[in-house]
C-alpha cells in the first residue's frame, strides 16, 4: 500500500513541470525528432570528400569516382599529386605515398568492384561476367587431443555427423557431402563472402537503449533532487520500510520502460526470448539510474556518471555481439539474444543464460547497494562517493551470510571488469594485451574480494581476518563454479580466472581444490591488512594480488607445457 | 574582469574537487578504446588485406590447378594436392585446416567448394582470406574473358597494408572525440546553474558585486574551454601515434562554436526547468534534436571534422563552420539573457 502511495506521489510532482509552457515546447521537440529523425540520417555521411581525386578527361574510371560520394573530384593535374589530391586517374589511377593515398586507392578499388558489378549483372554472358562462383561448407573436424587442448572449446557437435548426413542426396563429391546440407552456403558470388553480419538488427536493439537513456535521467534526476532539498527524510521517518520507498520510486519509470520495451519490441518484431532479454536490460538500466541517483552529490556529478555508465552499458552490450560468427564471444551479450531474435534465429538456453545471467545478477547486486545506502546519513551527507558506497556495503555485508553473498556476487562484476580489461588492451598488440590482461584480472578479483573484506571486517566488532577471508573466497568460489555450470557452452573464452579454464580443461581432483584453495588463501592474505589503515590495506592486496598472479602463471605454463 | 576569473576558478575547483572531470576523461577513454577494438576487429574481420595476424594454415587443393596459385602465394598457407576423398579424411583428421576445391564447368564458370570448420577464430580468419583471393582470382579470370563481354573490366590494384585503418580515425574516431567533450560541456553549464538554483545558493552569489549575466558568463566561461581542452588531449594522443591532424584552429573553432550552442542551450533548459529533475533529460532531447537538425548544414558536423582534419577543407567546410559559429553565439547570447530574466524573477 505504501509503496503505491510513494509512486503515485512521485508521478504528481515528476508531471509537476508539464504547464502550458513547457508541454508544447517537450511535444515540438518530440514531433521535430520523430519527423527529422528518418529523413536527415540519410544524410548521416562523415567521409563525404574525404578523397580529393583528380580525373583526367577521358579516364575509364570518371563514372565510378562520380558514383562514390567518398571522392571529390577536384580539377587538377597530376603534378599536384601528393599535394591537394591523393589520387590521379587517367588509364590506370596513381595513388601518392601515403597514408591517404593507400586509403583513396583501396576506396577506389571497393568503388570499382561495386560499379562494375552493377554493370556486369546485365550482361548475356553471366559465366564471364562473373566465373568464380563458392560454396561455403561447413564441417565438424575430429576434437582436439587433450595434450594440445587450446583454451576455446568448440561448440558441442555430434560426431555422427562427421559423415555424409542421412538426409544428404549423394553428389559423388565427397567434399561436397562432408557437410550436412543445412551447412552448406551454394553459389556464393565472391565478394559476397562475407561472415554474416546482423546490422540492421544491432541497430535496432537502439530502439530500446535510447528512450531508456532519457528514462534513466529522469529516475536518477528525481532522486537526486528530492535528496538535494531533503525531502527523502520524511519518508524515511514514515513507518515505509527503504524497499517501499526504492520502490514506490521506481514503479512509474518501471512503468514508462515497460511501455518503451512494448512499443519498441512490437515495432521491431522481436521474439519472446528476445523481449525477455530487452526487458532484463531496461531492467537493469533502472537499477543503474537507482543507484546512481542514490549516490550522486550534484547534477553535474550525476551527469558524469551516468554518461559514464551509458557508455560502458553500451559497450558491454555491443562490443561481444558485434562477434556474430563466434557464438563463444557474442552471446556474453544480451544483444546477441535480442538481434538473433529479430532475425528469427532460434537462440539455445545456454546461449540465453550465459548472455542474460551475468547482468541480471549485477541489476540485483546494484539494488541491493541502492537499498543500503537508503539511510539519512548516507543519502544526505557530502561524503566521498566511494566512502558512501563503502557504507552501503557494510551494510550488506555485515553478517557472516552477507559476506558469502557478497563474494557470489563480486564474480559477475569480476566478469564484467575483466571483459573492460580486455576491450581495452586489445589495441594493444597480442604480446603487450596477455600479460596486461593475467594481471589485470587478477587485480580485479582480489580487488572486489578485499573489497568486500573491508566493509566486512569494519562493520560492527572486530572479526577474526582469516575467517573472512575464508567465507568471501568460498563465495568468490561459488560464483565462480555458478558462472562455469551457466556457461559451459562459452565462457572458456572469458578471462575469468584462469582457475575456470583449468576446471575446464582438467577435472581432476588437484585442479578442482585448487582454485578453491587460491580463492581462499588469496582472500585471507588480502584480509590480513583491511582495518588496519591504508598502508597496511594496499600492502595487503599487493600480496594477494602476486600469489593471484603466481598462480594463473602456473596454470598457463602447465596448459602451455 | 578579475571577479569573472575568481568566478570561473571556483566553478573549476568543484568540478576537479568532485573529480567529474576524471570521469568525462575515462568515458572518452572507453569511447577511443572501443573504437579501436572495432577497427581492429572489425577491418580485420571484413577486410582481410588489413588483416595482421594471419594464422598459419594447411590447406588441402583439389582440382585441375588455377586458384592454387594465388593460394600458393599468400605466405602463411601451406598448400598441398590431394585427391577430393583422401581431402576430406585429413580434414576430419585435423590435419589440414580447410579442404579448397576447384571444378571448372564447359561456360568456363569456376566453382570452388571450401570446407571449414564451423564457427571458430582461425576458420573465420582464413574465410575472410580466402575472400580476398578469391575477389582477386575472379578479377583474373574476367579480365582473361574480356572478348566474350560488353562491359570494359577495370581493375584496381590491391594497395599496400595501411598502418591504420584511414577512414576509420579521421571520419569516425576523431569526430566521436571532438563532440563527446562537447556534449559533455553542455550538459555541465546547464548542471551548474541547476545545481545552484535547487540549492538556493544563487543569493550567496547575487551577494557579489557581479551581476547576474556575469555570474552565468563566469559559469559559462569553464565548460567552454573543457571541451576545446580535451579535444587537442587527443589529437596529441593521435600525433604520438603517428596520425598527424590537420588544421588545428579550425578543429579548436569547429569544438567552440558547437560548445557555445549547447552550452548556451543548456543554461536557458537549465533556468526554464531549474525546480524540477528534467533539466538532464530535456537537455539530452534538446541535444538530439540539434544533431539531427546539423544533418541539414551543407556538410555534417562529423563531415566537417573528417574534412578539416584531413586537410581536404573546401568552401563548403568554410561556409558551414561560419553558420556555426553565428549560430553558437546567438544561441548563447539568448540562452544566457533568457537564463539571466529567469534568475532575476527567481530571486523576486
Amino acid at each position: 500500500m505504501g509503496t503505491w502511495a510513494v509512486a503515485w506521489h512521485e508521478v504528481r510532482r515528476s508531471t509537476a513541470f508539464l504547464n502550458r509552457r513547457t508541454a508544447p515546447l517537450l511535444a515540438l521537440v518530440f514531433v521535430g525528432i520523430l519527423l527529422l529523425g528518418p529523413f536527415v540520417v540519410s544524410r548521416l555521411d562523415a567521409q563525404r570528400g574525404l578523397y580529393p581525386v583528380g580525373v583526367a578527361a577521358d579516364s575509364p574510371f570518371a563514372p565510378v569516382v562520380a558514383s562514390d560520394a567518398r571522392f571529390a573530384a577536384l580539377p587538377a593535374t597530376q603534378a599536384d599529386l601528393g599535394g591537394r589530391i591523393a589520387l590521379w586517374v587517367d588509364t590506370a589511377p596513381h595513388a601518392e605515398t601515403s597514408a591517404r593515398g593507400t586509403a583513396a586507392l583501396q576506396a577506389l578499388r571497393q568503388a570499382t568492384q561495386r560499379w562494375l558489378d552493377e554493370r556486369l549483372s546485365a550482361e548475356a554472358d553471366q559465366a564471364a561476367a562473373f566465373p568464380v562462383l563458392v560454396n561455403i561448407l561447413n564441417a565438424p573436424q575430429a576434437p582436439v587431443t587433450a595434450a594440445a587442448s587450446s583454451a576455446i572449446p568448440s561448440t558441442a557437435t555430434t560426431p555422427a555427423s562427421s559423415s555424409a548426413g542421412p538426409t544428404a542426396t549423394p553428389t559423388a563429391n565427397p567434399v561436397l557431402d562432408a557437410a550436412p546440407p543445412e551447412a552448406r552456403t551454394l553459389a556464393v558470388k565472391p565478394r559476397d563472402v562475407n561472415p554474416p553480419f546482423p546490422v540492421r538488427s544491432l541497430l535496432l536493439t537502439f530502439a530500446f537503449l535510447i528512450p531508456m537513456n532519457l528514462v534513466a535521467q529522469l529516475h536518477a534526476g528525481s532522486l537526486l533532487a528530492e535528496r538535494t532539498r531533503h525531502r527523502t527524510v520524511l519518508l524515511l521517518a514514515s513507518p515505509l520500510a527503504p524497499w517501499q520507498i526504492l520502490a514506490g520510486r521506481t514503479l512509474p519509470y518501471l512503468g514508462i520502460g515497460l511501455f518503451v520495451w512494448l512499443v519498441a519490441g512490437v515495432a521491431v518484431g522481436v521474439g519472446w526470448l528476445g523481449a525477455i532479454a530487452a526487458l532484463l536490460v531496461i531492467v537493469f538500466v533502472l537499477a543503474t539510474s537507482l543507484l546512481l541517483g542514490l549516490l550522486a552529490r550534484s547534477p553535474r556529478e550525476l551527469t558524469f556518471l551516468l554518461t559514464g555508465a551509458t557508455t560502458m552499458l553500451s559497450t558491454f552490450l555491443f562490443l561481444p555481439a558485434i562477434f556474430t560468427a563466434i557464438p563463444q564471444v557474442a552471446f556474453l551479450s544480451p544483444v546477441a539474444v535480442i538481434s538473433a531474435s529479430i532475425e528469427g534465429d532460434s537462440v539455445g538456453w545456454g546461449p540465453f543464460l550465459c548472455a542474460t545471467l551475468p547482468l541480471a545478477l549485477v541489476a540485483v547486486s546494484l539494488v541491493l547497494l541502492s537499498l543500503g545506502l537508503t539511510r539519512d546519513e548516507t543519502l544526505h551527507g557530502q561524503a566521498s562517493l566511494s566512502s558512501r558506497l563503502m557504507a552501503s556495503l557494510r551494510r550488506l555485508a555485515a553478517t557472516r551470510r552477507g559476506l558469502l553473498v557478497a563474494g557470489i556476487l563480486a564474480v559477475p562484476f569480476a566478469l564484467a571488469l575483466q571483459l573492460f580489461l580486455l576491450a581495452l588492451v586489445i589495441p594493444l598488440t597480442l604480446y603487450a594485451a596477455i600479460p596486461a590482461v593475467v594481471l589485470g584480472a587478477a587485480l580485479v578479483e582480489e580487488g572486489l574480494k578485499q573489497a568486500a573484506v573491508s566493509a566486512h571486517r569494519t562493520a560492527g566488532r572486530p572479526r577474526p581476518a582469516w575467517l573472512s577471508g575464508v567465507l568471501v573466497g568460498s563465495g568468490f568460489f561459488l560464483g565462480e563454479k555458478l558462472a562455469l555450470i551457466v556457461g559451459l557452452v562459452g565462457f572458456g573464452l572469458l578471462p575469468s580466472g584462469q582457475s575456470a579454464l583449468a576446471v575446464l580443461g582438467g577435472g581432476t581432483g588437484l585442479l578442482l581444490i585448487a582454485p578453491l584453495a587460491l580463492h581462499v588463501v588469496a582472500a585471507m592474505v588480502g584480509a590480513s591488512g583491511t582495518g588496519r589503515g591504508r598502508g597496511w590495506t594496499l600492502t595487503a592486496l599487493a600480496g594477494a594480488w602476486a600469489l593471484h598472479c603466481a598462480y594463473n602463471l602456473a596454470i598457463l605454463a602447465g596448459a602451455l607445457a | 574582469m578579475s571577479q569573472l576569473g575568481a568566478l570561473a576558478r571556483k566553478e573549476l575547483r568543484d568540478i576537479l574537487r568532485e573529480k567529474t572531470i576524471v570521469v568525462a576523461l575515462v568515458v572518452q577513454l572507453f569511447i577511443a578504446g572501443f573504437s579501436t577494438f572495432l577497427a581492429v576487429g572489425l577491418t580485420g574481420l571484413y577486410d582481410p588485406s588489413s588483416t595482421s595476424a594471419r594464422t598459419r594454415a594447411d590447406i588441402a587443393y583439389v582440382g585441375p590447378g588455377g586458384f592454387d596459385g594465388l593460394l600458393k602465394d599468400a605466405r602463411n598457407l601451406h598448400v598441398q594436392p590431394l585427391e577430393a576423398s583422401a581431402a576430406v579424411a585429413a580434414f576430419q583428421a585435423r590435419r589440414v585446416d580447410a579442404v579448397v576445391q576447384e571444378e571448372i564447368g564447359a561456360d568456363g564458370l569456376h566453382t570452388v567448394n571450401l570446407l571449414l570448420e564451423d564457427g571458430g577464430i582461425p576458420a573465420t580468419l582464413l574465410l575472410t582470406q580466402m575472400k580476398g583471393l578469391l575477389e582477386r582470382y575472379e578479377e583474373h579470370l574476367r579480365t582473361a574473358e574480356q572478348g566474350r563481354l560488353q562491359q570494359q573490366v577495370l581493375t584496381v590494384p590491391v594497395p599496400a597494408k595501411a598502418d591504420a585503418p584511414y577512414a576509420f580515425v579521421y571520419a569516425t574516431l576523431l569526430p566521436l572525440l571532438v563532440f563527446t567533450p562537447v556534449f559533455l560541456s553542455g550538459a555541465v553549464a546547464g548542471d551548474t546553474v541547476t545545481q545552484e538554483v535547487q540549492t538556493r545558493t544563487l543569493v550567496l552569489l547575487r551577494s557579489a558585486p557581479l551581476g547576474v549575466p556575469r555570474i552565468l558568463a563566469g559559469k559559462l566561461l569553464v565548460p567552454l574551454l573543457l571541451a576545446p581542452a580535451q579535444m587537442l588531449l587527443w589529437i596529441a594522443l593521435l600525433t604520438l601515434n603517428h596520425l598527424p591532424v590537420a588544421n588545428l584552429p579550425g578543429l579548436i573553432a569547429l569544438s567552440l562554436s558547437t560548445t557555445l550552442i549547447l552550452a548556451g542551450a543548456g543554461v536557458a533548459i537549465a533556468a526554464g526547468f531549474g525546480r524540477s529533475n528534467t533539466v538532464q533529460a530535456a537537455y539530452a532531447l534538446v541535444a538530439i534534436l540539434l544533431a539531427l537538425g546539423s544533418l541539414l548544414l551543407p556538410a555534417n558536423p562529423l563531415n566537417l571534422a573528417a574534412l578539416l582534419a584531413t586537410g581536404a577543407a573546401d568552401a563548403r567546410v568554410w561556409t558551414t563552420l561560419g553558420i556555426l559559429a553565428a549560430l553558437g553565439v546567438v544561441t548563447t547570447a539568448v540562452g544566457m539573457g533568457w537564463a539571466a530574466r529567469r534568475l532575476r524573477m527567481e530571486r523576486a
